[in-house]
């Protein structure tokens, strides 16, 4: 599991993106592309496919899974499913971030970024 | 499950879906992918059908890409941003991003910046004069069927005649020829009851010029045909004139002015930017001619300029073959004044432009060369910042943008570099225009401002973008090789051995260039010094001259400028006073003569000029032979006439030359009969057309002989010429009060004036040069104290192997020095190859002067050598501990 996580390092931008908003509980895939969208302003927006594929090659991964509506949702479309992030997915987000924060400092450190970079 | 009443968008959304993605894919996901498509496009079709459309399109890009990368199992290609921005927002990200990184490198942006400001300044200074005179199309209407017509005297030594009413009459009736107007310009008197009198150029056409040309007065009216053939007395005034004299009255119209003492009535004002031939004060209609023989006009009366306008369908060519046929036809029908002579044409542009072409086309490549050192200056100098920017540019790709991105991102740092020193450059050519404008005006006849406008920005603006494209490509390369994991590693990136080299060729390059243009430069200087040195065969120290034309009060000449001379000798301080029709830089009269017993094969022609006085004297032109004019030389002795040397040199080589008998021929306009002239004295040469070209023959006659009413009087002082100028025009006015006596001129500035277009071809090579010598010595300092800093190890260890600061000197400064010569050596290569270009602007010295060659040389080596010893003595003091700490 973990050297399977580790070749998606570092994460896209839309990986952790997605992890993020399924990090909060159940969510489906509608929801989380308007909480993408909403995020960053209407920058990323990102396309239900290729939504889709991430979050189908994560559950293969093992970062997410698919879970039930939440109890103050009623069902409403047969077709909706929801997901939330597993233990190693979030662990992996966390060591991304980490790992993110540490290369800022090192490199702000160095003198080689403003806080503008990155 | 499919509800009936879904959009037809989510149905053909589906469709494609199942059909484009991989089947398995679809199994797994499909009806979820359709159930979050048909939940946005709901929000979005509330929105509005564009908004709609957007997502739409958008989606299905994500059905392609997913189905593509699902099909092939790739993983992403980038971990970066899948999605992309519209192109203007990504544009305008870059820019922001790009000006926060210039702006943190703020000296070295400047440094580009002014760099490029200078480069583009003296491109559009000189683009602007090259497009404003060369290549705009003149202010007439359809000027391009403008053309000039000159009249040839085809006898070897023969040169340019003037037309004559008659023969433009013919030349108005060719098939080709819409139509076609004689004119000259003479500078009379005006009078009226507003001011001073005063001095005026005027245009004295044979018709209507201003039709001719399509301009329309902006007041007022041009001529009737009725009243051009009865030569009324009417006047259009020069813009200036209307502004400046009568303070732009409206009611001028009707107004009544004295032009030699002749009434003429104003009917019409010209536009302001109206010019032709000259900044003329006042166009007219030619008074009666005076040469009326029984048949007619007389063809002999060669007084005018031609202008035509050609017939749309016909070309120059055929224009000019229907002269060639006129030419011959008047020859056979009117041999006594026509054998002999031939017509050419020529489109009035070149006429005006002509002797412009070369210097501007010159001028125009040495800005290139500018530019191009500027071009290689600043690319060297982003080149060395880049190796710095490695790291920066590491943490881009790192965190997923992508090579293209990044080295889209380092062409739009160096295009905004460039149009910021692009914008800065078109002001400061604004400035130098009106400089060179100020410097020179006489040299630009076609316009009366060259400005900075539409076209030049646009040009250089194009320029500007291309060359901060070009420059921003070099740097990108090597960007283009960075991985992201380089940043992991500890290893900083230093430049390669490929960037130095070409960096070394780059600087090599412009020394080349810069080599180029101070050989040119220090051509022409050496051509002004040569030519302001020739001797103008006169004595222009304490020399006035002042233009009078008698005839105001109705006095012959003969008796008026026997008064001037009388009244003006005897003030204090004026120690000779003479009268000539021209000065002595000026060409006289062309006059066709032939030698009596003395038969040649060419036919002699010399410049006439009736003199008053003392005149040789008093402008210190030396007696070679014989003796000067004499009281006793008056109307009623035989003709007598002094010429100049070259007159004995090219005619009378071998012959006897005082007692020989000059007899004038077909003579222009004023000239009268044939009469014969007995040399009595040989005078030394003045340079008459011009301190760079030779003299040419002139014959000499005293003015009561040959009387004519426009003259110049030449005063000599003995004290500052500026002492006696009032009195002077007293002493004329109480001859005459209404002359205008207000063109002085000191023969100082008359000669300085001649040589003024060396002059400013000069200055701007010089300048251009200079600026060329700074930017490439800056180029040297940059690339040797880059590669310099590179070497502070090397430098570190073997100073604390004991290396003498001498020897570290030496090493660092040797590269400057190799650079020095291989681009001199190239730069002189290339001098030699382009001599031919400049030759035609030089004086008395060749393009290819091996002193000049040399001094460039070493000129600029020396700074090439000095710009290198200032990182060399820097090396020096690198403390070797420091560095070698640094290391382990």
């Amino acid at each position: 599991m973990t050297g399977r996580g580790r070749k998606h390092i570092p994460l896209s931008a839309m990986d952790m993106q997605i992890l993020l908003s399924l990090m909060q509980g159940p969510n489906h895939g509608y929801a989380v592309i308007n909480e993408i969208a909403e995020r960053t302003g209407n920058e990323m927006r990102v396309g239900t496919s290729t939504l889709y594929a991430a979050i189908r090659r994560m559950l293969t991964d093992g970062w997410v899974k698919e879970t039930g509506a939440p109890p103050d949702v009623e069902r409403t479309d047969v077709r909706r499913r929801y997901y939330e992030v597993t233990g190693e997915g979030n662990r992996i987000l966390r060591s991304e971030a980490r790992r993110i924060d540490q290369l800022r400092r090192v490199l702000k450190r160095g003198g080689l970024l403003s806080d503008e970079v990155g | 499950m499919k509800a009936p009443n879904r959009p037809f968008a989510v149905r053909l959304y589906e469709r494609l879906a199942r059909s484009m993605l991989p089947a398995e894919f679809y199994r797994d996901v499909g009806p979820q992918i359709v159930e979050s498509f048909e939940a946005l496009y709901a929000d979005a079709a509330r929105q509005s059908w564009f908004t709609a459309v957007g997502l739409f399109l958008r989606e299905l890009r994500s059905i392609i890409g997913t189905g593509f990368r699902e099909r092939r199992r790739l993983p992403r290609t980038f971990p970066g941003r899948r999605v992309r921005f519209p192109i203007w927002r990504r544009i305008a990200g870059d820019v922001r991003t790009s000006v926060r990184g210039l702006w943190r490198a703020k000296g070295l942006s400047a440094v580009v910046v002014v760099m490029i400001a200078l480069g583009v300044s003296v491109t559009a200074t000189v683009f602007a004069l090259v497009d404003q005179t060369l290549l705009r199309s003149l202010p007439y209407s359809d000027a391009k069927d403008l053309v000039t017509v000159t009249v040839h005297d085809v006898r070897p030594g023969g040169g340019v005649l003037a037309s004559s009413q008659t023969e433009i009459d013919n030349i108005a009736q060719l098939p080709g020829v819409a139509s076609a107007v004689g004119y000259d310009v003479i500078e009379l008197n005006l009078a009226d009851d507003v001011g001073d009198p005063m001095r005026v150029e005027i245009v004295r056409m044979g018709s209507d010029l201003i039709r001719l040309l399509g301009i329309q007065t902006v007041l007022g009216r041009s001529f009737t045909n009725e009243e051009i053939v009865q030569r009324q007395h009417l006047a259009l005034l020069g813009h200036h004139v209307w502004q400046q004299r009568y303070g732009s009255d409206p009611g001028i119209l009707g107004r009544s002015v004295l032009i030699q003492a002749v009434p003429y009535t104003i009917i019409g004002v010209l536009p302001a930017r109206f010019a032709f031939p000259t900044r003329a004060d006042v166009w007219t209609i030619d008074g009666p001619y005076p040469n009326v023989s029984p048949q007619g006009i007389d063809r002999a009366d060669r007084r005018y300029f031609v202008l035509a306008r050609r017939e749309r369908q016909n070309t120059t060519k055929v224009v000019q073959r229907q002269l060639q046929a006129l030419a011959i036809q008047l020859a056979e029908t009117y041999p006594a004044t026509n054998r002999d002579v031939s017509f050419s044409v020529e489109p009035l542009h070149d006429t005006l432009t002509g002797s412009l072409r070369r210097p501007l086309y010159l001028l125009l490549g040495a800005a290139g060369f500018v530019l191009m050192i500027v071009g290689g200056n600043v690319a060297s100098l982003l080149l060395v910042r880049g190796a710095s920017r490695h790291k920066e540019w590491a943490v881009r790709r790192a965190l997923g943008a992508s090579v293209a991105r990044i080295r889209a991102l380092i062409v739009i740092e160096t295009v905004t570099l460039s149009v910021a020193g692009g914008l800065l450059g078109l002001a400061g050519a604004g400035l130098f225009l009106s400089l060179v404008y100020r410097i020179s005006p006489a040299e630009f006849p076609v316009v009366d401002t060259i400005a900075v406008d539409g076209p030049v920005i646009l040009t250089m603006a194009g320029l500007a973008t291309v060359m901060g494209v070009v420059i921003g490509l070099m740097p990108s390369f090597s960007a283009g090789r960075i991985v992201g994991s380089e940043i992991l590693g500890s290893r900083g990136a230093t430049s390669s051995r490929s960037q130095q080299r070409v960096q070394t060729a780059m600087v090599v390059g412009q020394i080349a260039l810069a080599t180029v243009l101070a050989v040119s430069a220090t051509l022409l200087a050496v051509s002004f010094q040569k030519l302001t040195n020739v001797d103008p065969g006169f004595d222009r120290a304490n020399l006035i001259t002042i233009r009078l034309h008698n005839g105001s009060n109705g006095r012959g000449p003969v008796s008026f400028w026997r008064d001037v001379v009388d009244v003006t000798s005897d003030i204090p301080g004026v120690a000779a006073v003479a009268g000539a029709a021209f000065q002595p830089m000026e060409v006289g009269f062309g006059q066709q003569i032939s030698i009596r017993g003395i038969s040649s094969t060419i036919r002699p022609s010399a410049d006439f000029m009736p003199v008053v006085g003392n005149f040789f004297l008093t402008v210190g032109v030396p007696l070679l032979e014989g003796r000067l004019f004499t009281v006793d030389d008056d109307a009623e002795a035989p003709g007598v006439a002094i010429v100049n040397a070259s007159f004995v040199r090219r005619y009378l080589q071998g012959n006897r030359v005082l007692g020989a008998v000059i007899e004038k021929t077909i003579s222009r306009g004023a000239w009268g009969a044939t009469r014969s002239l007995e040399i009595v004295g040989v005078v030394g040469d003045m340079r008459n057309r011009g301190l760079a070209i030779e003299p040419e023959p002139m014959i000499a006659v005293p003015h009561e002989q040959s009387p004519f009413g426009y003259m110049r009087l030449f005063i000599r002082t003995s004290v500052d010429p500026g002492a006696v100028v009032k009195v002077v025009q007293e002493r004329i006015w109480s001859i005459d009060p209404l002359l205008p006596v207000d063109d002085l001129q000191y023969m100082e500035d008359v000669v300085h004036q001649s040589v003024r277009q060396t002059r400013l071809m000069m200055y701007v090579a010089a300048t251009v040069a200079v600026l060329a010598l700074i930017l490439s010595a800056l180029g040297v300092l940059g690339v040797v104290s880059y590669s310099a800093s590179q070497r502070n190890r090397e430098m570190g260890i073997r100073m604390a192997l004991g290396a003498m600061d001498r020897r570290v000197v030496g090493l660092i400064m040797r590269q400057g020095l190799v650079m020095a010569l291989a681009g001199v050596l190239l730069g002189l290569m290339g001098a030699w190859a382009t001599s031919g270009f400049l030759e035609s602007q030089l004086f008395e010295v060749q393009a290819t002067d091996p002193g000049t060659l040399g001094l460039v040389a070493v000129v600029l080596i020396g700074v090439t050598l000095v710009a290198s010893y200032v990182p060399a003595r820097r090396a020096t003091r690198t403390d070797p501990v420091h560095v070698l700490r640094a290391e382990s």
